[in-house]
This record gives structure tokens, sequence and C-alpha cells, in this order.
């Protein structure tokens, strides 16, 4: 598995499924339970996961590469491979690390704090400290190799920049002709008080990278998931802004300040960015919701399901409005701005720079 | 074919103006606010920057003097807020870091993560846990 084996680019790094496949070699039975997200402007946000249990995109890389329904690899498996296939590469990338670097040859196979292979906690757990964390140190970098790579997916510019530039440049005649009059009345419901998507949907991605509960799925424990669980998966991460593997350990404001409790982060998810949003579905945290117009109709009754917290208010719109809606989100699709390099295929690393 | 005003303009006059009049009284736009409490206090809110950024952590600088005009000094400042009409909080634990001259406290980790009407509540108390001013600053968030 690859980490474009769900994030595919011919889908705008989403795989189109409501929920991802599972790795084939996995011992579990549980099934993944998170629709899988696009990884375009994931730079961006300030928290990564629908919980937000890593505050860095290079921590979040490193999450699905030990997930036994994802990648199911483990730490030393991973660090072994780059090491061996990529060796050259990651030196020039991370400089003055080669003193550093674990010794392969002394080290079991496989290993990882974990793992739910028993035998590969065991070997974790018999490294010596200096040798977990010159592993760690390879795997935080592989992180944050993987994390510098994915900054460079970002979207272009859409219709609706286009529409909004026009405006505020007065010799453009042409800015009215980028969004027609159907998609110019959804723009106008999306910023309306009646609808308040941008109450949560607002900055460069049209999200505030907070957290939500949407509620859109009764199959949920809110004590248990969404924000409230992510935080604090976060703050226990090694990997986390303030732990020994960050670049910045004294800029967390944002892990730091955090909200940790409170009945508002129970069944909460990551706000996601619209741009694009028409070539992404599904939909929502689970992947529930098959089309966009099925969102929108979703938020147009906004339906109770019991919970204790609820801050959605149903937007009482007419099905044309909804239409009207749905049409001003299609005109937030652009293409990449990446160079098309980063998205062709690498060579493989038996034919690159093995050493 | 409407206007460039026509196009866009309503839909954001409409926010704004909507925000305006539902709430007059308040300042939609500020680096600088100073209000009494109910007891006499004078309460004064001061920014790094010309009004609250939206998604973005920051500090505020609150001072509290009472009716003679001394500072409320040497006591313990605790912050709380949220948006009422939505019944939820801030997204992030504000902590005061300093009493960084007599009765001006240094609050960080404010944050706001929408646009619209917030309360920020602050309450002062001596060491004994005894409230010795409280008040409640009420504010629109506004594009």
């Amino acid at each position: 598995m690859a980490c474009a084996t769900c994030h595919i680019p011919e889908h705008y790094f989403t795989d189109g499924r409501p929920l991802p496949i599972v790795a084939t070699n996995t011992s579990l039975s549980e099934l993944p339970t998170r629709h899988t997200p696009t990884v375009v402007g994931a730079a961006l946000h300030r928290w990564q996961f629908w919980d937000g249990r890593a505050e860095s995109l290079w921590a979040q890389a490193l999450g699905p590469l030990e997930n036994p329904l994802e990648h199911n690899s483990d730490r030393l498996a991973i660090v072994r491979y780059v090491l061996n296939e990529y060796r050259l590469s990651y030196l020039q990338a991370f400089p003055n690390s080669e003193s550093t670097l674990p010794k392969l040859e002394r080290l079991p196979e496989h290993g990882s704090p974990l793992s739910h292979v028993a035998e590969y906690q065991t070997n974790w757990r018999q490294l010596s400290g200096e040798q977990r964390s010159e592993i760690n140190h390879v795997f935080a970098n592989i992180g944050k190799a993987l994390a510098a790579y994915q900054a460079k997916i970002l979207p272009d510019e859409s219709r609706f920049d286009r529409f909004v530039d026009g405006l505020n440049l007065p010799t453009d005649n042409q800015s009215l002709s980028y969004l027609d009059l159907h998609e110019q009345a959804g723009l106008k419901l999306f910023i309306s008080e009646q609808t308040g998507c941008i109450q949560c949907h607002n900055g460069p991605l049209f999200s505030n990278s907070d957290f939500q509960a949407t509620l859109s799925s009764a199959e949920i424990i809110p004590e248990r998931e969404g924000r409230v669980a992510g935080i604090a998966l976060a703050h226990a991460d090694p990997f986390n802004c303030r732990g020994i593997y960050s670049d910045a350990p004294d800029s967390c404001d944002e892990l730091d300040f955090a909200k940790v409790n409170g009945i508002e982060l129970q069944a909460a998810f990551k706000v996601p960015g619209l741009r694009n949003v028409a070539k992404t579905a599904p939909y929502m945290h689970d992947g529930g919701f098959a089309s966009l117009s099925e969102v929108l109709r979703y938020y147009n009754q906004a339906p109770m399901h019991g919970f204790s917290h609820n801050e959605l208010q149903p937007l009482r719109l007419q099905p044309y409005q909804l239409k009207q809606l749905e049409s001003f989100l299609v005109a937030l699709n652009s293409e990449l701005i990446t160079d098309a390099y980063w998205l062709t295929p690498p060579t493989p690393p038996s034919q690159g720079d093995n050493s | 074919m409407p206007t460039i005003q026509g196009a866009l303009g309503p839909g954001f006059q409409i926010v704004i103006l909507y925000l305006l009049l539902s709430n007059a009284g308040h300042a939609n736009d500020f680096s600088y606010l100073r209000e009494n409490d109910a007891n006499g206090n004078v309460w004064e809110i001061r920014l790094a920057t010309a009004s609250p950024p939206l998604n973005q952590i920051h500090s505020w600088y609150i001072s509290a003097f009472n009716s003679e005009g001394h500072p409320l000094t040497d006591l313990t400042l605790s912050i709380s807020g949220g948006m009422r009409a939505h019944g939820h909080g801030l997204p992030t634990t504000p902590k005061v870091s300093a009493e960084i001259s007599p009765g001006i406290y240094q609050v960080d980790g404010i944050k706001f993560q929408m646009w619209g009407e917030w309360q920020v509540q602050s309450e002062l108390t001596d060491q004994h846990g005894n409230t010795v001013g409280n008040h409640e600053f009420e504010f629109i968030l506004a594009p």
C-alpha cells in the first residue's frame, strides 16, 4: 500500500470511496471509520486528521505508516526501507545526519512501540534508548520529507477567485463573467447570515481549521470520538510540536492553547476546505453522503440525532436556493498549481539512487 | 448585466448591515475597548492589531481599575468566553502569563474561529478566591 493507494491524484488525492480499503496483510477484523480526506492544501491546515490528533503535516504522515488498517508497517521496517533504498537522497535532504543514523545491521527487522504484533513491540522494548532515538529521528525525518512533498500540492485559482479579483480591479470588465448569475446567487447565500456557511468555511481554504459537530452520523460515541479524543492524542504524541523531534519547539501556540475538554469537542470533526469540493465525493468524516446535494439537504434540515450539543440550525432554503449554493461550490473547482514534475511517479528505487 | 456593486456588494452588505443593526451598541473593530462594570470598576482591552484577528492565536492586555482610578493589582485574572448564540466556548484555553504592570494583565492564547457575536468574561479574584471584580466584554467580529 502506498500513500497514493488512497490519495489518488486522479481523484484529487482522495479515493472516491466512503471509507478506505484496508491493508490486505492486516490481521485486524475491524474496519476503518474515517473517510479519506484530500491531500491538496493539507499543508495549510493547522490540524491534521479528522479529529486533529496531529498538529503538523509531518506528524500526520507518520500515523498511516504504522496503522494496521492502512500501511500496516512498523517503524523499524520503514526506516530500514528508506535508508536501504534512498540513503543518498535522505542524506542530501538531511545533511550532517550520517553519524547519528541507526546501525541497521545490529537491529531486528521489525519493531515499533505501536505495533499490534507482540513480537515487534518486544523488539522495540529491547532496544536501548539511544537506538530508539536514532530510529525515531529518521522516522520523523521521513514524515518531514512526506510533508514537504505534500506542501507542493496546492489548488490553483478557481473561477471564484478570478471573480473576486475582478471586483477588486475595476479595469477588469470580464470579472462578472467568471461566475454566472446562478453561481453569484449561490455566493450570496454562502456568505449570508441565513446559511452561516462562512462561520466555519472561512479563510483561503474555506475552512477555519477548527472542529465542529455536524452530527451527520448516529454511529458514534460523542464522549470518545472526534476532537475530544484527537486533542488528547495530539498532546500524547512524541512527534508533536513540543517533542524532541520538532524543529520549532518554541512555536507551539496551537498545541499549548488548544482546548482539551468541553462538550463542543465531542463528536466534533475538522472543518474540511471547500476548494474542489465537487471533485471529492463522498463527503463528511465517515463518507456518509454520496453527493453535494445530499450534504446540502442534510444541512437544510439539520436533524438533532439526540446529541446534547448541537450547533446546527436548519438552513430553511428553497430547493432552487440549494441548487444555487451547489453551483457556487462547483465554481470553486480548479486545477492544481503544482508542477507536473511532482505529479509524475518516480523511478522505482531499484533503478534510482540505490546505494 | 448587474453592476460590480450589484453582483457581490449586496451579499456582503447584508452581512455587515445585519451585524451592525443587530447589536449597534457594540464595537465591530477595535484595538482598544474601555467599559465600566456594575461596581464602577473600569476595564480596558488593548490589542496589538487593529481588531481581533480571525483564526489566529493572539494576546490581549486587560487592565482593571477601581472607580477611584487605582489599579486592581496583585490579583488572579481568569478568562473565559464563547459565542452564546452558538452554544460554544472559545476554541482555545487562554492563559494569563503576567501582570506586566500594576493592574495590567497579559492574556495569551486567545483565538476566535468564527465571525459573529462573542462574549469574553474576565474575573479578578484575591488570594482567598474572593471575587474582586468581573466584567463581560461583548463584541462583534465582522469581516
